[in-house]
């Protein structure tokens, strides 16, 4: 054992973690995006056509994505992206950038819209939203259209809660970061934080019991 | 120990895995949580690989005309119509159209003074105002399963919370502490009716035994006027352990901690009776102590204990247990040359800080700091961090480490210990070391201690030396303060000063004093100065578990005790030892002093390896 293991032991295992979370680059890469957008959003608040369409044809679809898993039904969906849409180029010019992405902006209005409609429909006496998904993909038609994985996901999704699934889709399949999802949302980090634990979990049950 | 809530270490390696890192480093860097995450890690993977549902481009491109049109209609300046429902209101409504009024600014008022306090820490006068938001969310909650959820996640924010505050070096308010023992009662009288509910079970109970560490760990920093509530939320944490086992009902009582959570270590035996001792200190242990395996006699343990009031010690959880003695953990401490969010430098050793690290104040160069190292999977990192704040033995000027003869009966009530006719208070957070042997009266021991108000010295730790010495000679290591003729004062215990012309050391001088004890008077028989003022010597304490001609190992490390190193004891492989030295030139540590604390090994030294094989 020479003396100088123990400074050698303990440098290496810096290393080591240094190595695991070597986030500079892609942290790097996300400024560089939420600035290279925002030189867009700048163009379309002039109602620049061309910014306008760059935003509308990243959106559209991820809005889409996001109405779809929320609503399972694709008529709903298409509804409620197109309203979103609209709503971004009325309403862009009051947006400032806060150091939020764009994107959290958009999906704060889509979540606001989908809890409208859910008002709306329940005012009506309409069948509970989160029941519509079953019902979708008690469909052939629709159900041929998908990958097996997707529909599992989508149904597991079915018995969660309205924020846990809104987690799960924000965080896992649009990607976006706590404070993202927190503002968005209109909760805490913290909250965010347990939510997702608590989503995690319960899809987990959901899923193990439909598949075992 | 390393403590953190698992909720905060789940997000932890979302947020990893999100950006590249494989699910095996994040379960690398968390061992002992790695069964508990694996299962989430996987299932969202397995959803961030879920494609994404593509829209009709029928429907996309109907939708794009829409919205070019709404464009163009806004270039030109063009206001939207916007449909407007006239109601009409009968007399009789207005009144109930204004109380609406009234609520819906009390609610928005409100709302916006409860998004403020979504972040609140403990010690904000808004933290009331998110524990109320918390109960209101429950309201809206009907199924009791997942209020039960709700609850353990609000439970485990206060461990956050906690730890937060900790790091800060803030008290510890008894706010938090009530409302982490509230939430986890409600969650474990929801669990406990719902036996099926296996999974919420296992995450109560996971979750228990990691806020009961974190408990312990932060005893000191809770304010004096929460230590009720420090009771209970201890007692409630250790009791939600057992929901669902025939345990639950004989729980354990905030009475049962009335004089504090104490660690205590060593040889545990059983007695004629059936009752157990640790270092022939009588624990009670029964179906309320947390414990992975069985106690055997003749085993050495370490536990964690409750003392009631009349001085009663009940087990609440083995932390470590072995046939063989262990090594003591290794600590250094010295001040910060270098600290990073990844790790701190102190004597020229880089010391990896993970995200598990406790973190008690904050570090900062050239702060004084004590880092207990902890030995993980993922390598050698920082268990426990202490910022320095002049009250702990590892520095400061009151701190004294003193060694003589045991005069106490530690198996009676009593509140304080006598070593060599020297008095120390035992506090809630003394802890108690007999891995060399019991505690029983003559004994050779060592006291930390650190100098409080009135001359008080508070006992901080106790250890059983092995070693036979000779009952009236003393050694300490305090802090010279002076002195008048005749009389040296060293970090608050006074001696007579040495015989002849010894010149007394510069004030404020780290001293090694060995001292005769003799009507009840202590004289100065030599003495050695480790550091003058100014200096800044790295202090290792821990077992040598072997020593190859100069250089000696502490386990996770080595120093170099040459012939220019003052050594006070004699040096033995397995026998533990504290060394003072500074960084040479290759980065290492020289021993400029070297304390010697055991006459003979406490462990048993590693055996010899095979070279040729």
């Amino acid at each position: 054992m020479s003396v100088a293991v123990w400074t050698t032991v303990l440098a290496e295992s810096v290393k080591d973690r240094k190595g695991a979370q070597e986030t500079t680059g892609p942290a790097e890469r996300e400024d560089t995006a939420v600035l290279a957008e925002w030189e867009i959003v700048r163009r379309a608040q002039g109602y620049e056509e061309s910014a306008l369409q760059s935003l509308y044809e990243v959106y559209y679809p991820k809005v889409y994505n996001y109405a779809f898993l929320q609503l399972g039904d694709v008529q709903a969906a298409e509804d409620l992206s197109s309203d979103v849409m609209l709503k971004m180029v009325e309403s862009i010019k009051s947006y400032k950038f806060k150091g939020l992405p764009f994107s959290a902006w958009v999906f704060r209005i889509a979540r606001n819209r989908l809890i409208d409609l859910h008002r709306r429909r329940k005012r009506r006496g309409e069948v509970d939203l989160s029941e519509s998904i079953a019902g979708t993909l008690a469909s052939p038609q629709v159900m041929a259209e998908r990958a097996l994985e997707r529909g599992q996901i989508q149904v597991a999704l079915k018995h969660l809660t309205d924020e846990q699934r809104q987690v799960i889709v924000l965080k896992f399949l649009e990607g976006f970061d706590n404070r993202s999802i927190g503002s968005i949302m209109g909760r805490s980090e913290g909250a965010i934080k347990s939510l997702q634990h608590r989503a995690l979990g319960a899809l987990r049950r959901v899923l193990y019991e439909e598949e075992f | 120990m390393l403590f953190r809530s698992f909720r905060s270490i789940l997000d932890e390696c979302l947020w990893a895995i999100q950006n590249g890192e494989t699910v095996e480093t994040c379960l690398g860097r968390h061992p002992r949580q790695a069964n508990r995450l694996l299962p989430y890690l996987e299932l969202a993977s397995r959803v961030s690989q879920t494609p994404n549902v593509d829209p009709r481009p029928i429907a996309q491109a109907t939708a794009w005309t829409a919205v070019r049109e709404r464009a163009g209609e806004l270039r030109a300046g063009k206001r939207r119509r916007r449909a407007v429902r006239i109601t009409s209101y009968g007399a009789w409504m207005r009144p109930m159209a204004a109380a609406a009024g009234a609520v819906a600014a009390l609610v928005a008022v409100s709302s916006g003074t409860a998004l403020a306090a979504q972040d609140a820490m403990p010690d904000s006068p808004l933290y009331r105002v998110k524990l109320a938001g918390e109960n209101v969310h429950l309201w809206l909650v009907f199924d009791e399963e997942h209020e039960a959820e709700i609850l353990l996640d609000q439970s485990d924010e206060r461990t956050d919370e906690i730890r937060a505050m900790t790091k800060d070096g803030k008290e510890i308010p008894g706010i938090v502490l009530d409302a982490m023992r509230d939430r986890n009662e409600r969650a474990a009288v929801i669990i406990a009716e719902r036996p099926e509910a296996t999974q919420l079970r296992d995450r109560l109970r996971g979750q228990a035994l990691d806020q009961e560490d974190l408990l312990v760990a932060v005893q000191a920093d809770v304010k004096p006027s929460a230590s009720s509530d420090y009771r209970e939320a201890f007692a409630s944490v250790h009791n939600s352990y057992f929901v669902g086992t025939g345990a639950f009902a004989s729980s354990l009582l905030s009475e049962e901690l009335a004089d504090g959570v104490q660690t205590v270590s060593g040889v545990v035996q059983r007695t004629e009776n059936g009752t157990w001792t640790v270092g022939g200190m009588a624990v009670g242990v029964d179906g309320r102590t947390i414990s992975g395996q069985e106690l055997m006699a003749g085993s050495t343990a370490e536990l964690i204990v409750g003392v009631s009031s009349n001085g009663r010690r009940q087990a609440l959880s083995v932390s470590r247990i072995s046939a063989m003695p262990t090594p003591s953990d290794l600590i250094v401490s010295g001040e910060i040359e270098e600290v990073t969010a990844d790790h701190i430098v102190i004597g020229g050793q880089t010391i990896p800080i993970t995200d598990a690290t406790f973190l008690k104040g904050q570090p900062r160069k050239g702060k004084k700091v004590s880092v207990r190292l902890s030995n993980t999977e993922a390598g050698v990192v920082a268990g426990t961090v202490s910022a320095g704040n002049g009250s702990s033995s590892e520095f400061g000027a009151s701190s004294l480490t003193f060694e003589g003869v045991m005069e106490t009966d530690l198996g009676q009530e009593t509140e304080q210990l006598v070593v060599s006719g020297q008095t120390f208070a035992i506090t809630a957070d003394t802890s108690f070391d007999f891995t060399a042997g019991d505690a029983a009266d003559g004994v050779r021991v060592q006291v930390e201690a650190s100098a409080v108000e009135d001359g008080v010295l508070e006992a901080e730790s106790l250890t059983v030396l092995a070693s036979e010495g000779d009952d009236n000679s003393t050694y300490l290591v305090g802090t010279f303060e002076g002195g008048r003729p005749g009389v040296w004062v060293v970090s608050g215990v006074e001696l007579d000063s040495p015989q002849g012309n010894a010149q007394e050391p510069d004030e404020e001088s780290l001293v090694a004093i060995d001292a005769e004890e003799s009507d009840d008077l202590l004289s100065v028989s030599s003495f050695f100065v480790i550091q003058a003022p100014g200096e800044n010597l790295v202090k290792v304490q821990g077992t040598a578990t072997t020593i190859d001609d100069t250089v000696w190992n502490f386990g996770f490390g080595a120093v170099t005790v040459d012939s220019t190193a003052e050594v006070s004891g004699r040096p033995i492989a397995g026998a533990r030892a504290i060394v003072w030295g500074s960084k040479d030139e290759t980065g290492s540590i020289d021993a400029v002093y070297v304390r010697v604390l055991d006459e003979r090994a406490v462990i048993s030294p590693p055996a010899e390896e095979d070279t040729d094989s």
